[in-house]
């Protein structure tokens, strides 16, 4: 049995605002083994990435608020520690990487400032080594020239070198997970190989964990252990990635395969886009918020609750869906 | 089904802004009415002296009488009506104006957009109240039109800034581009392009300087270069009230406080309409 | 960074000179003659004119305009008609009590504007920000003339605790110049507190909504950090600026805080000088206080480049 370093228990988290409450992300657990990278994957507007700042208790409150849940990281709820234990937590244990390099790092301060600024805040130090752990780790995501490079603002860098800073910051305090939100998703297509590539050995030299958060299905197959499927903030799906590429049972997942080039080696299977858009989370349908959707769809689809999920395979293979082994489509 | 949505969300933002908001919304409205009926409204004129010199308030003279015998109530609801005549004539000077400089100096590149760009840095770099107290020498009375006119001379250049930048930044998007590679003439790409799409964030700046107009123009019949006396305006009222502050301060109080009551409600509406329209413009104006 | 602080400057030359021109114009072109107005209208043709000829009003407008700008380079400022003394001289004794109460009310302004609105943005939908949003509308939209006269009537008349009007400076004793114009300085920087309020609270809530600010959470930077080093710094750039604007409001607000509380500064000296058609008192006070305005502009606008590292570090 592997350790597991996180895990989510029927976490919920809302936003409410002058048009009621907008349920993000609804009743999700799940978990990360120690060395292990897993992904959670769905369309934008999902709650995937509200799921992990929830994790990170980073939701602006108000609007939004974690009604319910665990975070179990080592076994400490994280929900449960005071704001400031929360604080230290953040960057130390977890790190966090974010879609926009571009913007996030804040353009008035230099690279090395903004660095030593997060590892003063973790160690006890000097600045002078500070300085030195954030040279270093510049150095160990390969950012040529690390010395030079600590003196420059942001905006002399380009977007990839700036995703590295930022991954950067999490290599010098050690981190134990890594959640990388779209990591890659602003970055120009060789740069993306680049980063992501750096991400994964990091990740297996240092003996760390990762989540990735991504829109992409076919980009994680190539590198996650397990895959979390996420539609209308519930998870939908989840198993070992070789379970969901081969085996998927939920009929979202299969779309969302369908929908990825290159994944089949027959070149001749069309993509199959699926049809409409995500419901809005304000407004969710009675039953499978899928079924609207959904071509598999039947009465008991539309009405009562959404689908619990229920195992489907061996090797915690999950998915919510009414049909699930009980018919083939 | 998408566009009422929207509209839901828009009348949300509008009336969900609190009571502070609703309550504006009513007395703009209550305002303008009285602006446009205060004749049938009101039991005197505002010019008559039609009771004994500083009553109190009393069931004729709701507000009292002021120095010369005239009602005050009467004077305060005709005083709405020239408020809302000066704001509106002026911020509409003010568009016109300030949107025709806009266009042309964000259009022309150069000398052109140069003279008008640093011409309007110029006005703006003179106080609001100093530089509309010298235009209003221009004129020998103090009418609504000259008052309008001064106001709206001054408002112009915060126009022309605002469209000037908005032009700035059409000019780089794609589909003025390509209006110019299909060799669309010149002024077909202003007028077909450029001042459509400054609409929305027009109709936000006309709302919003309602607001400032009408204390603009309360400032200067305060000092005495806005609507000449008799005519009731606010500002004129107040200056006269403040010779009797000590004997009856309502006089110079009570105009007053219908000009604050005005202006902060024109600014919390604005605000709404600018929210709704143009969000972007927050902080900008 | 060389090249940006010159064409700052030279734009601040150009807008200058439009300043001169436009205001010597305006002025020249308003209906009525000065002299008349100075003389009476009882006075001979003759009189009228050897004053004209004598103040050179009789010259071309261009010569005027050339002599008036030249004499403002070698310090002559002209002759103030109705006073009939240079009118640099009746500038500079005016001067002191505008400032006594206006950089005061400045600075006031600006730090309890950017507090209140840091203050604001930080407890974003509190009673705290309910309450000083509403606070500074209704500010924002006070006249300073009611305010100053609602001031007057409940402290120096129902109290007795403040004087009614007048002007004492600080050389006449701080409690003497405290009690003089603290009601002047309230209602001059009014308006000002709740427009630097509403512009930091808005740039505050942008700042905070930026990724960097949301990196800097996740990387366990503590709150206060969070605020001051990060989202302070690139909220208060344009803040700065508008403090900058606020100097023509303070001179445009003086007009009338002066007139209400009798205070003989530059406020009052334009308002009778616009009245009597002198030309070299309002040219010249208009062209100084543009001036003003337009010079603080180009210091925003270089230590906005100092600030901002991308300007900064543009080569030369």
């Amino acid at each position: 049995m592997m350790e597991k370093l996180i895990e989510v228990k029927n976490l919920k988290t809302s936003f409410f605002s002058l048009g009621g409450e907008v349920k993000a992300v609804n009743d999700v657990s799940f978990h990360v083994n120690k060395g292990e990278i897993v992904a959670i994957v769905g369309e934008s507007g999902c709650g995937k990435s509200v799921t992990q700042m929830s994790v990170m208790r980073l939701i602006q409150s108000p609007p939004g608020k974690i009604l319910s849940g665990e975070v179990l990281f080592e076994g400490r709820d994280l929900l449960k520690l005071s704001t400031k234990e929360m604080r230290l937590f953040r960057g130390s244990q977890i790190a966090m990487i974010f879609q926009e390099p571009m913007t996030s790092l804040n353009p008035v301060y230099t690279i090395g400032n903004q660095v030593s600024e997060v590892i003063r805040t973790h160690f006890k130090c000097s600045r002078k080594e500070a300085w030195d752990i954030g040279v270093k780790a510049l150095r160990d995501v390969d950012i040529p020239e690390p010395e030079l490079r600590m003196r420059n603002y942001p905006f002399e860098m380009s977007g990839g070198m700036r995703q590295r800073v930022l991954i950067a910051i999490a290599v010098a305090c050690n981190s134990k997970l890594i959640i990388a939100d779209e990591p890659t998703t602003a970055l120009d297509v060789t740069t993306q190989a680049q980063v992501m590539d750096l991400l994964l050995n990091i990740v297996k030299t240092k003996g760390k964990s990762m989540i990735v958060v991504t829109h992409n299905l076919g980009l994680v197959t190539r590198y996650a252990e397990r895959i979390y499927v996420m539609y209308a903030g519930r998870i939908v799906e989840s198993g070992t990635t070789r379970d969901i590429l081969l085996n998927a049972k939920h009929p979202y997942t299969k779309g969302l395969l369908k929908s990825v080039p290159d994944l089949y080696e027959d070149k001749d299977v069309a993509l199959i886009p699926i049809k409409g858009s995500p419901p809005s989370l304000a407004n969710l349908p009675d039953g499978c918020a899928f079924a609207p959707r959904c071509d598999y769809k039947c009465e008991m689809c539309l009405t009562g609750k959404a689908p619990e999920l229920v195992q489907v395979g061996d090797n915690e293979h999950y998915s919510a869906c009414l049909r699930n082994g009980k018919e083939e489509f | 089904m998408i566009d009422k949505m929207k509209l839901k969300k828009n009348l949300r933002v509008l009336f969900g802004r609190g009571v502070l908001s609703v309550i504006c919304g009513i007395y703009v409205v209550l305002f303008i009415f009285i602006a446009i009926f205060a004749p049938l409204l009101s039991r005197y004129t505002p010019t008559e002296f039609c009771g004994s010199k500083f009553l109190s308030p009393c069931a004729e003279f709701l507000f009292g009488t002021d120095a010369l015998g005239r009602d005050v109530f009467s004077r305060i609801m005709y005083g709405a009506r020239i408020s809302f005549v000066a704001s509106l004539l002026s911020s509409a000077i003010g568009l016109v104006m300030g949107t025709t400089l806009g266009l042309i100096a964000g259009y022309f590149k150069g000398f052109v957009s140069m003279v008008i760009m640093r011409f309007t840095d110029a006005i703006l770099s003179i106080p609001a109240l100093i530089l509309s107290m010298v235009l209003a020498l221009l004129f020998k009375e103090g009418g609504i039109l000259s008052v309008g006119f001064v106001i709206g001379f001054t408002l112009m250049s915060s126009y022309t800034r605002v469209v000037y930048g908005l032009v700035l930044g059409m000019k780089e998007n794609d589909y003025i581009v390509a209006a110019k590679l299909v060799g669309q003439s010149k002024t077909a790409i202003i007028f077909k392009h450029f001042l459509p799409n400054c609409f929305p964030s027009l109709i936000v700046m006309f709302t919003m300087t309602l607001g400032n107009a009408i204390s603009l123009e309360s400032s200067l019949s305060f000092l005495g270069v806005g609507i000449t006396p008799p005519t009731p305006a606010w500002g004129s009222m107040v200056s006269e009230g403040y010779k009797y502050l000590v004997m009856k301060p309502s006089l110079a109080i009570l105009p007053g406080l219908f000009v604050l009551l005005t202006v902060v409600a024109f600014n919390v509406v604005g605000d709404g309409v600018r929210d709704v329209l143009d969000p972007r413009l927050k902080g900008k104006l | 960074m060389v090249k940006f602080i010159i064409k700052r400057i030279l734009i601040s030359l150009v807008i200058v000179f439009m300043v001169s021109v436009f205001a010597f114009f305006l002025m020249h072109i308003l209906p009525g003659d000065p002299v008349r107005i100075v003389l009476g209208d009882e006075a001979s043709v003759e009189d009228v004119n050897a004053l004209r000829e004598e103040l050179h009003l009789n010259d071309p407008l261009i010569s005027q305009y050339f002599k008036w700008i030249s004499g403002i380079f070698t310090g002559d400022y002209g002759t103030s008609i109705t006073y009939m003394r240079p009118a640099g001289e009746i500038i500079s004794e005016r001067l002191p009590k505008t400032v006594s109460i206006g950089l005061p009310a400045l600075i006031i302004a600006s730090v309890v504007g950017i507090v209140f609105g840091t203050v604001s943005a930080v407890r974003r939908g509190s009673k705290l920000d309910s309450a000083l949003t509403l606070l500074s509308t209704l500010s924002l939209g006070t006249p300073t003339f009611w305010i100053g006269i609602l001031l007057i009537y409940v402290f120096a008349v129902e109290l007795r605790i403040l004087p009614m009007k007048g002007y004492m400076g600080p050389s006449d004793g701080l409690l003497q110049y405290f009690k003089y114009s603290i009601l002047p300085v309230f209602c001059l920087s009014l308006n000002m507190v709740a427009g630097i309020t509403r512009q930091t609270r808005t740039n505050m809530l942008d700042v905070i909504n930026q990724d960097y600010i949301r990196t800097a959470r996740a990387n366990g930077i503590s709150e206060k950090k969070v605020i001051f080093k990060h989202a302070l710094k690139n909220a208060l750039i344009p803040v700065i600026t508008q403090i900058a604007l606020q100097v023509r409001v303070v001179i445009g607000g003086s007009v009338i805080v002066e007139q209400i509380f009798n205070i003989n500064g530059i406020g009052m000296l334009l308002r009778e000088s616009i009245f009597n058609r002198d030309y070299m008192i309002v040219q010249t006070s208009v062209f100084f206080i543009s001036l003003v305005t337009v010079f603080c502009n180009l210091v925003v606008d270089i230590l906005y480049g100092f600030v901002n590292p991308q300007i900064r570090k543009s080569g030369w």
